[in-house]
């Protein structure tokens, strides 16, 4: 090869050589510009956080910074570059050749060599060609193969990007780790023109900072300090809408951190910390609203069968207390809009409410008793807190009641078909059911039952939650017959339909029809009770009597001292008549329960009942307040232990003592008549029953199957207990004949032979033996006949009992009539004595001789009047119609007669024609007296025409009150006119006064004065007042009290009587609403002429007819009324 | 309508009393017992008619005069007064004078209200048959405008007072077309009208017998 080729070959091998020493420098200088340029940044930031530069240095550091960025820039990237790029010279040939012949020993300089030869023009001059050539062509054999490339390494570049990436990690580590610091120095050295405060020693690290809470929420405060840690920290709090803030210190923890706490955040606040002037950021703790709340209302609606309304509790009272059943409906609003919301009881139940807004609503029964709370959750998802929890209490539907109050107790019944109750029955709501319940419990013929029969009762509509239910219990199905019992009680059922309607049952009360035997031998025992307890206080009040004579003898015999002896007796004597006393109050109380009983069991005619009430009148009188003051007066006198008071208080004694005796003796007499009478009404009573039974068992056996071996033992039964009957009443003849024999001058005794004969005679008891007996043996017919003989023999004896009883009654009013017609006319012809032996001791002449004459008269006169007056208390224990009022008209005229005597004794004429007149005019009173029950009697029984006189005198008296108090009450201040009217009403009052005095007087002589309700004595004895106070013009509010008291009482003592005639009938029950239909329509026209007839009547009883006369014209006219309505015969 | 009733009741009763009462001292109105013979208490319950008229003024306006006053048939006192009342239990008998009296009261503008306060029925009824032989009483039907007049009694006369469990009923007596007389019978409000403590009576029976009862006033007063 030429040499000028192999220059141009190794030329472009350099080249490529020289190509590849660029990059590679490019490579390095940019590791190591990059490398040194991060030193040098991190060096300045270093320098501008520690010293925090001033502007120059960091403008200075900034600058240079750059400066040395351009020229490791320029030198070494730019300048390799453009080496690269040929812009700028590279290395020479010849200098790369001797760097490859470094590279390469093998070549070493040969490549320097070689390159010489072939670049050298001058070397032809010194060598030759070809010498020059093979020394070239060996170079170039040798080059052959070789790459230059290689001599070139990429080392140096890798080290110093090594270097790079170890300060470039250096730099982004001190970055992270300290970013403030760093990138806050990078910030200002890069506004190096800038001033910049100098940083603080530490800065605060605030946790939570900003935050929202929930109100109530408690938020902690961590504080940790970067940099130089303060000892004390200040926090500054300001609540929201506050201007100033609160600041309290907070002190460092052992951990260097610091802590605080935001308890129950109820408002927004802002928060700073500071320490030393350095202030940590404005932080906001948001508080959020929880829902709660705002309003509660419980609506609540009771079960339906309480018929309770609706009723809404009070806002916010989530308790609720109500019945079982209840529904009750929870609403509730809000503060806040809500999301959800539920009812969550206490059993774990939870009840999501219906959400409208702010509203929520939810509804549950009630069925047990448990608690809840309300839960809330917002549109946000905030849950209410703190719930309140609320109790649901059940009410209990309490039990009904039942009770019987009427008839209230076990009682034997006399009417055997109905029974009228009243059942009072209470529930807090109502009730369903009512039903009355009854088993028979004992019978002669039937098994008792065990199983209770029950009775519907209805209930009135409208019942509400206390009802009092009167319902007439018809006994009929129940087929009582005597000494059947039957025990009853009711049976409520309340209308609670939700737990299930509750019962209750009343008390139970047995019911009994008693056999005539029973309520006769119990009367009978009672009476007997009665009469020996009355004998015991007639014996305790004989002895009390002869101890107080015996009182009297030995005061006489010691000069009238009193001793202790005496003394203890008296006191003995008075303990014996309080004895004798309540021994009557005793005897007073069986009579009137006896009285009773028989009347309940209908066993006493009217007349007998009438005379045991009398009886208990009388016996009301027997000890009255007269005698129990003049004990009281005895009592005192002996207290006193003064003679004289003693034989004062002995002698006032003597008479009511006697009185008292003397009544105990009249009211065991007439006990012992009215006992005969009730016997014979007994016995009557008993004949008809046993007849009406016979009838009855007549009937049934006629109607009774033969086969039926069952009923005809029942009937065989029946028919041994009304033969049982049968002896008892032939042993109660033969008993009240006995007793009759007592009294045989009053009693009918041939009457009651004859009875008693009848009976023995119709064989009644083997009578029904042997009916019985047919009865036994199935022979229905038989049986049947004899029943009819024997029912016909009972009405003989019926028949002959009931004249015996008509018998003793007119026996003993002929008698008492006779004995009174003659005890009347004794006194008045004592009267006609006394009178002419007055005018004759009027005409006396002081000193005459006819003073002991007419004394002796008086005297005559007196003893007859004991006579009559024995008589008249004989009459008295045969009869009512002897008052007590008569024998004191009597003892009045024998006490004037005892003093006239006295009078004429001492020759005084005036006293002695005034006690006779006194005497005359008592005499006549007490004929009145007795003319007055005679009349009663004969009018029958003492009442009727005598009360109704009475009665229309109140009645007169009443108007005439009336007129006065009106009078009083219009008359106001006194003028002379006024004060001439109160005159006048006090006249009126004054006759008012009288007339009652009187009509008190006259009652009292009838014996009606019991009658009367109040004290009309005491009544009098007001008008009196009134009559002075009026008369002296000196009307006051009492004075209209009284007369107000005045006409009630005179009401009242009209009402008494009125009262007592209905008192079995007036009841002031409420009445109970009754729907019916409306009565049709009235035509006026046919109501006020429709009928003729009766125009014609009433003109014809204008006529002026007699009063007979009168009756039979309504007659006629009712007669021909009957036949134009086509529902009578014509009249004849 | 009903607010203007009491008005309507008050204009017309002065014309009503101009007449019966020209010797009255007051012109308010009053009711007078009558007090009769036979037995039966005329007297009972004299609260009563107190306790009426004084729920007679309440409700309606109308003066009343609350006093207990009672007069006698034979007297010439039931001629000032327009409105006659009857009560009792027990026995009724009025004499031929009391008769003429009475009827010449009743066909001349009086009005009569009897009551049955229980066993009046039977000898009320005989007697009243003296004085009007050619009347029977009829039962009202309860349409009848004494039963609407100021209160409604849609069923007619109330259940104030039980007797004998039946049904209430009211009665009446024409004369030219005016009800002259009213009865009732089985049902006793003038039981109600008397103090709470005399029958022991519910407040709702008592509140029904005084209304029931101002309308017998108000139908006499206006017809």
């Amino acid at each position: 090869m030429e040499t000028r080729h192999i220059a141009e070959e190794l030329h472009l091998r350099f080249a490529a050589v020289r190509r590849r020493q660029d990059v590679a420098a490019i490579l390095t200088g940019s590791a190591f510009a990059g490398t040194v340029f991060l030193l040098a940044l991190l060096a300045a930031l270093l320098l501008e956080d520690l010293f925090s530069l001033d502007v120059a240095t960091r403008t200075t550091a900034f600058w240079a910074l750059c400066a040395c960025a351009v020229c490791l820039t320029a030198w070494y990237i730019i300048r390799p570059a453009g080496r690269l790029a040929g812009i700028l010279p590279g290395a020479s040939d010849h200098t790369t050749a001797a760097a490859i012949g470094r590279a390469i020993p093998a070549l070493h300089d040969r490549l320097v060599n070689g390159w010489e030869l072939a670049t050298d023009e001058t070397v032809e001059s010194f060598s030759s060609r070809d010498l020059l050539d093979a020394s070239l062509e060996d170079l170039r054999r040798t080059i052959d193969g070789m790459d230059f490339g290689s001599t070139v390494t990429f080392g140096r570049s890798r080290r110093m990007g090594t270097f790079l990436a170890v300060t470039a990690s250096a730099a982004v580590l001190l970055f992270v780790l300290f970013p403030t610091s760093f990138f806050g120095a990078a910030d200002r050295l890069l506004h190096y023109n800038e001033a910049f405060a100098s940083p603080a020693p530490f800065r605060f690290i605030v946790d939570p900072g900003d935050k929202e809470v929930v109100k109530g929420e408690t938020v902690p405060l961590l504080v940790r300090i970067e940099g130089d840690i303060p000892d004390r920290i200040m926090l500054a709090i300001r609540p929201s809408g506050q201007e100033s803030a609160d600041e309290r210190e907070l002190l460092r923890g052992s951990d260097g951190t610091f802590h605080a706490e935001f308890a129950s955040l109820k408002s927004t606040l802002q928060y700073e910390l500071h320490a030393r002037g350095v202030h940590s950021s404005l932080y906001t703790l948001t508080v959020r609203d929880r829902p709660a709340i705002r309003s509660l209302r419980v609506l609540l609606t009771p079960p339906a069968y309480t018929r309770l309304p609706e009723r809404t509790q009070d806002d916010n009272i989530g308790d609720v207390t109500a019945l079982r059943g209840t529904q009750i409906r929870c609403s509730i609003e809000s503060t806040k809009d809500l999301r959800d919301a539920a009812v969550v009881f206490s059993d774990s139940i939870t009840m999501p409410m219906a959400v409208t807004g702010r509203r929520a609503a939810a509804s549950f029964t009630l069925l047990k008793e448990r608690t809840y709370h309300l839960v809330l959750h917002d549109s946000e998802g905030t849950s209410s807190v703190d719930p309140v929890e609320y109790r649901i209490q059940i009410v209990p539907d309490a039990y009904p009641t039942v009770a019987i109050p009427v008839p209230g107790m076990n009682l034997d019944v006399t009417d055997n078909t109905s029974l009228d109750m009243v059942i009072k029955a209470g529930d807090d709501y109502g009730f369903s059911r009512l039903v009355l319940r009854y088993r028979l419990v004992q019978s002669l013929y039937e098994k008792a039952g065990e199983e209770f029969t029950e009775v519907p009762i209805p209930i009135p509509a409208g019942t509400g939650t206390d009802a009092v239910i009167p319902y007439r219990w018809d006994l009929r199905n129940l087929h009582l017959v005597p000494e059947d019992m039957v025990s009853y009680n009711a049976e409520v059922f309340d209308n609670d339909v939700v737990s299930g309607p509750k019962s209750a049952i009343s008390e139970t009360f047995t019911l009994r029809l008693p056999s005539l035997d029973e309520v006769f031998a119990d009367v009978e025992k009672q009476h007997d009770a009665g009469v020996d307890r009355m004998t015991e206080a007639l014996r305790q009040a004989e002895e009390a009597r002869k101890d107080l004579d015996d009182v009297r003898r030995e005061m006489q015999q010691n000069q009238q001292k009193l001793g202790w002896e005496e003394k203890a007796k008296t006191s003995q004597a008075l303990k014996k008549y309080e004895e004798a006393r309540t021994a009557m109050d005793e005897v007073q109380r069986k009579v009137e329960q006896m009285t009773a009983e028989m009347q309940k069991n209908n066993v006493l005619s009217r007349e007998t009942l009438e005379k045991y009430e009398e009886l208990q009148r009388l016996m009301d009188q027997l000890a009255g307040p007269e005698f129990a003051e003049m004990m009281k007066k005895l009592q005192e006198a002996m207290q006193q232990m003064s003679p004289e008071a003693m034989k004062q208080a002995l002698q006032q004694f003597s008479f009511s003592e006697e009185n008292f005796r003397k009544s105990i003796e009249r009211t065991l007499n007439l006990l012992k008549r009215i006992h005969i009478e009730q016997k014979m009404d007994e016995a009557v009573r008993r004949a008809d029953e046993m007849l009406k039974r016979q009838e009855a068992l007549q009937e049934q056996t006629k109607q009774a199957s033969q086969s039926n071996p069952d009923e005809m033992q029942k009937l065989a039964q029946e028919q041994r207990e009304l033969e049982k009957n049968a002896a008892a009443l032939e042993k109660e003849v033969a008993g009240l004949k006995s007793a009759m024999e007592e009294f045989p001058s009053e009693m009918p005794l041939a009457d009651m032979e004859q009875a008693s004969r009848e009976l023995e005679q119709s064989g009644l008891e083997q009578q029904m033996e042997d009916i019985a007996r047919d009865l036994q043996q199935m022979q229905a017919r038989p049986a049947s006949d004899r029943q009819q003989r024997a029912a016909g023999a009972m009405k003989n004896v019926g028949k002959q009992l009931r004249q015996a009883q008509d018998a003793l009654r007119q026996n003993q009013q002929r008698q008492v009539l006779n004995a009174m017609r003659r005890a009347m006319q004794d006194i008045l012809d004592l009267s006609g004595k006394e009178e002419a032996l007055k005018k004759e001791t009027e005409g006396l002449d002081p000193n005459s001789q006819q003073f002991r004459d007419n004394a002796s008269e008086q005297m005559n006169v007196l003893r007859d009047l004991q006579s009559v007056t024995q008589n008249m208390s004989g009459l008295s224990q045969k009869t009512f119609s002897v008052t007590p009022e008569m024998g004191k008209s009597l003892g009045d005229a024998m006490r004037a007669m005892s003093e006239a005597m006295a009078g004429l004794d001492t020759r005084n004429r005036a006293v002695a024609s005034e006690r006779q007149e006194e005497a005359m005019g008592s005499l006549n009173e007490a004929a009145q007296q007795i003319q007055g029950a005679m009349d009663a009697m004969a009018q029958g029984g003492g009442q009727g025409q005598g009360m109704a006189g009475l009665m229309q005198r109140l009645q007169r008296m009443a108007a005439q009150q009336q007129g006065i108090n009106d009078g009083t009450k219009n008359s106001g201040g006194m003028t002379p006119a006024q004060a001439a009217a109160m005159a006048r009403l006090a006249g009126e009052e004054g006759i008012v006064r009288k007339s009652l005095e009187q009509l008190a007087k006259e009652a009292a002589a009838s014996g009606e004065l019991s009658k009367l309700l109040g004290d009309l004595n005491r009544t009098a004895q007001e008008m009196r007042e009134v009559q002075t106070d009026l008369a002296g013009g000196n009307l006051t509010p009492e004075t209209t009290k009284k007369e107000e008291r005045i006409l009630s009482r005179l009401l009242d003592a009209q009402r008494s009587t009125r009262e007592r005639d209905f008192e079995n009938e007036r009841r002031s029950t409420a009445g109970k609403t009754v729907v019916q239909p409306s009565p049709g329509a009235i035509d006026l026209t046919s109501q006020e002429g429709r009928n003729r007839l009766r125009r014609d009547l009433q003109k014809a009883l204008e006529e002026g007819y007699t009063r007979d006369y009168d009756e039979l014209i309504k007659r006629y006219f009712e007669v021909l009324e009957q036949y134009e309505a086509g529902s009578g015969q014509p009249p004849r | 309508m009903r607010n203007a009733r009491p008005f309507i009741v008050v204009c017309l009763l002065f014309p009503a009393l101009a007449g019966a009462q020209a010797q009255a001292t007051s012109s308010a109105f009053g009711i007078t017992r009558v007090k009769y013979a036979g037995g039966g208490d005329w007297y009972n319950d004299p609260s009563s008619e107190v306790n009426l008229l004084r729920f007679v003024q309440q409700t309606t306006g109308i003066q009343t005069d609350a006093r207990y006053r009672f007069a006698d048939i034979a007297g010439d006192e039931i001629f000032s007064s327009p409105f006659l009342f009857i009560t009792g239990h027990g026995n009724i008998t009025l004499t031929n004078e009391e008769i003429r009296r009475l009827r010449t009261y009743l066909d001349n503008g009086g009005f009569l209200y009897v009551d049955d306060d229980y066993g009046l029925d039977k000898p009320f009824r005989r007697e009243i048959r003296k004085v009007f032989p050619d009347q029977d009483l009829v039962e009202l039907p309860f349409s009848f405008g004494l039963y609407h007049c100021q209160f409604e009694f849609p069923a007619g006369p109330p259940k104030t007072h039980e007797h004998n469990g039946k049904p209430p009923q009211g009665f009446g007596l024409f004369r030219n077309g005016r009800l002259v007389l009213y009865y009732t019978y089985e049902t006793n409000p003038s039981d109600g009208w008397a103090d709470p403590e005399v029958h022991h009576d519910p407040e709702e029976k008592r509140l029904e017998a005084l209304r029931f009862g101002t309308n017998i006033v108000v139908w006499a007063l206006t017809h």
